[in-house]
């Protein structure tokens, strides 16, 4: 019977009171513990997996997802509370176990299999398809310090998924390179995963979460902040980042961002609100992208909201300088900037407004 | 012949892989009993770290001409130049202390092998670490059996000093198999100690550097004990390093050493494994912290 558990376990890190002043820490994530020296990186996780059972980790960066897969694959053994897992395991995290520089592709393939498990004869009977599956053609016969990232992402990709476990542990970040990998990858995966008994997957995808996985966890600053569902638990957790973004954390902005791309490309439709915060973040990027400053006046209309002065100005500046004719926005213009008061606008913004009447 | 025809090539019949079918962390049990454990499935896993340790004396001179025999030669090269300039300065006779540094230094790297690059052995092994879960134990022995492939390159310079030499050990010289047995053995906890300890203290990794280089001068290797009179001498009689060099390099220079050399490898034995076995026993659920 295949079986992970984990009963009331912590992972607490050692930290040196000298090494770096505390407010810093406190920003990293994970908790701190001043009076012991340690950070918390995971606090009291309790779970129960068995077979069949898909578990998906969401949480932004530093919430302990990498720990908690290192955790529950036995490399990082709980500081307090147990871990059991029966079955065997295999990982896919940023290093492949075993890999050294010098050797070739070829040589790789055998010593990283080796270490995961396999027998020479497997490895053997493995290699052509790990070799054609990472699309290194000759360079597999060249030492592995010559390739380039992703080739060296692809090799172990290859090697990882080439063993068949019971319980898969994944790092879903890692598996990207290019556009015709990753989605052969993908199918890989989708293929692994489909094999083995027990699936734990850390994602910074929500949406890829609800496609595998039957059960879902929130992680944040190292606590289990929900366990359940992965539907009602993503919708959670996406209202979480909402709520982030609003505040205005730059990084949370950049989350809600990629959620609304994410959730677009695969045909949904993002929330208002969750756009909104997602164009601001382009705008950050792109300010002069008059399409997306319509859309984001779109946006913030259907939300009943008062877009700011600023972005009218912007919008009206852009258009009259693609079209290179001030006369269409000049009346539009002149209004706005006389409604100029206590609002903040861009010093930058205004002198280009003014410049683009006096070309009229 | 599987009647089972249409079951895939994946199914749960096809033979075991992964690693580690079932764990318990924290490892359950006395500090003795996790390090016996975790010795066990190291050594189940010789099919790994044999090929690992073969490949990486190899890899580590791919673009040179002669290869690991680089060690070899500066070994070679060290000996001819301290051989005969030691031999004046000592005034011995040239030709018996020749013999006598060369296979001393030869006896002497595998054991500062040991602890100089013994403070690596752990560190190395970071990628696996931190990806499975792995018996740190068999990090050691991947070490110490790189310290015998690269003590067989060397003993190639044994070789050809007994024939250049033109001397015959006699039949003493294979008392040197139990004595390389028991080296080794030591190795093993020593470079486990070492490991660990500079895993979580890198400032030892230098400071064993330089003491091993200090202790080369001090241990009687490229000066015969008996240069140190008569006050002296009985103090080399408690370094356990010189008896873990004199059980190798005497039977390879014909002569049986005394009972107490024997007696102090195999005191150094126990004690070392002991205290490595019961450190590793402690800290096991620790060490991948330190990484």
């Amino acid at each position: 019977m295949v079986s992970v558990v984990a009963e009331h376990a912590w992972v607490e890190f050692p930290i040196s009171s000298r090494s770096a002043d505390k407010e810093t820490l406190a920003t990293i994530g994970g908790s701190i513990n001043a009076e012991e020296n340690v950070v918390a990186a995971l606090q009291d996780v309790s779970l129960e997996l068995r077979e069949g059972d898909r578990l998906g980790i969401v949480g932004h960066n530093g919430a302990g997802k990498t720990t908690m897969l290192r955790l529950l694959a036995g490399v990082y053994s709980p500081t307090r509370g147990r871990v059991a897992a029966v079955g065997r395991i295999s990982t896919l995290f940023n290093s492949t176990p075993g890999i050294n520089l010098d050797g070739t592709g070829r040589e790789n393939i055998l010593i990283c299999g080796l270490h995961l498990g396999l027998s020479r004869q497997e490895v053997r009977a493995k290699a052509d398809d790990i070799i054609n599956f990472a699309e290194l053609g000759p360079y597999i016969d060249l030492p592995v310090r010559t390739y380039s990232s992703g080739m060296l992402m692809r090799l172990g990709f290859a090697i990882a998924t080439s063993v068949d476990p019971e319980i898969l542990i994944l790092d879903e970040g890692l598996a990207t390179g290019d556009a015709s990998f990753t989605q052969k990858a993908q199918a890989k995966m989708n293929d692994l995963i489909d094999r083995s008994s027990i699936l734990i997957l850390a994602s910074h995808s929500e949406s890829f979460v609800q496609s595998v996985c039957n059960r879902c966890i929130v992680l944040e600053h190292g606590r289990i902040l929900g366990d359940g569902e992965p539907g009602q638990l993503v919708e959670n957790y996406r209202n979480h980042v909402i709520e982030g973004a609003r505040s205005g954390g730059a990084d949370d902005l950049k989350r809600a961002y990629l959620m609304a791309i994410e959730m677009a490309n695969k045909g949904e439709t993002p929330p208002l609100e969750l756009e909104e915060l997602g164009l601001r973040y382009a705008l950050g990027v792109a300010p002069d992208s008059l399409e997306m400053l319509n859309r984001y006046k779109k946006v913030m209309e259907l939300q009943g909201k008062q877009a700011p002065l600023d972005l009218e100005i912007s919008i009206l500046v852009r258009r009259g300088e693609v079209s290179g004719n001030a006369a269409t926005v000049r009346d539009d213009l002149e209004q706005m900037l006389a409604q100029i008061g206590e609002e903040r606008v861009e010093a930058d913004l205004i002198e280009r407004a003014h410049k683009l009447l006096k070309t009229g | 012949m599987s009647l089972t025809k249409d079951s895939p090539s994946w199914s749960r019949e096809a033979p075991a892989h992964g690693r580690s079918a079932r764990f318990t962390a924290p490892s359950p049990g006395s500090p003795f009993a996790i390090a016996i454990a975790d010795s066990i499935e190291a050594a189940r896993l010789v099919n790994v770290w044999g090929y690992s340790g073969w490949v990486d004396v190899v890899w580590r001179y791919r673009r040179t001409k002669i290869g690991p025999l680089w060690h070899t030669l500066s070994l070679g090269a060290f000996v001819v130049v301290m051989g005969t300039i030691w031999s004046v300065v000592l005034d011995q006779d040239p030709e018996n202390h020749f013999r006598f540094v060369g296979t001393s230094l030869i006896a002497w790297s595998l054991l500062s092998y040991f602890v100089t690059e013994g403070t690596h052995s752990m560190l190395g092994g970071a990628p696996t670490a931190l990806a499975i879960r792995y018996p740190f134990i068999a990090f050691t022995f991947l070490h110490v059996w790189k310290a015998v492939l690269l003590f067989g390159h060397h003993f190639i310079l044994y070789l050809l000093i007994v024939v250049g030499t033109q001397f015959n050990p006699g039949l003493t010289a294979l008392y040197a198999i139990p004595g390389f047995i028991l080296l080794v053995a030591n190795g093993v906890g020593i470079s486990l100690l070492v490991g660990m300890v500079s895993l979580r203290w890198r400032d030892f990794i230098p400071a064993a550097a330089s003491a091993m280089q200090i202790m080369m001068f001090v241990t009687p290797v490229l000066w015969p004990k008996d240069l140190l009179g008569p006050e002296l001498a009985y103090a080399v009689d408690y370094n356990p390093l010189y008896h873990l060099v004199r059980i190798v390099r005497d039977p390879l220079l014909g002569q049986l050493p005394p009972a107490e050399s024997w007696i102090w490898a195999c005191g150094t034995l126990v004690v070392g494994l002991i205290v490595s076995f019961w450190a590793y026993g402690r800290c096991r659920d620790r060490i991948a912290f330190w990484y």
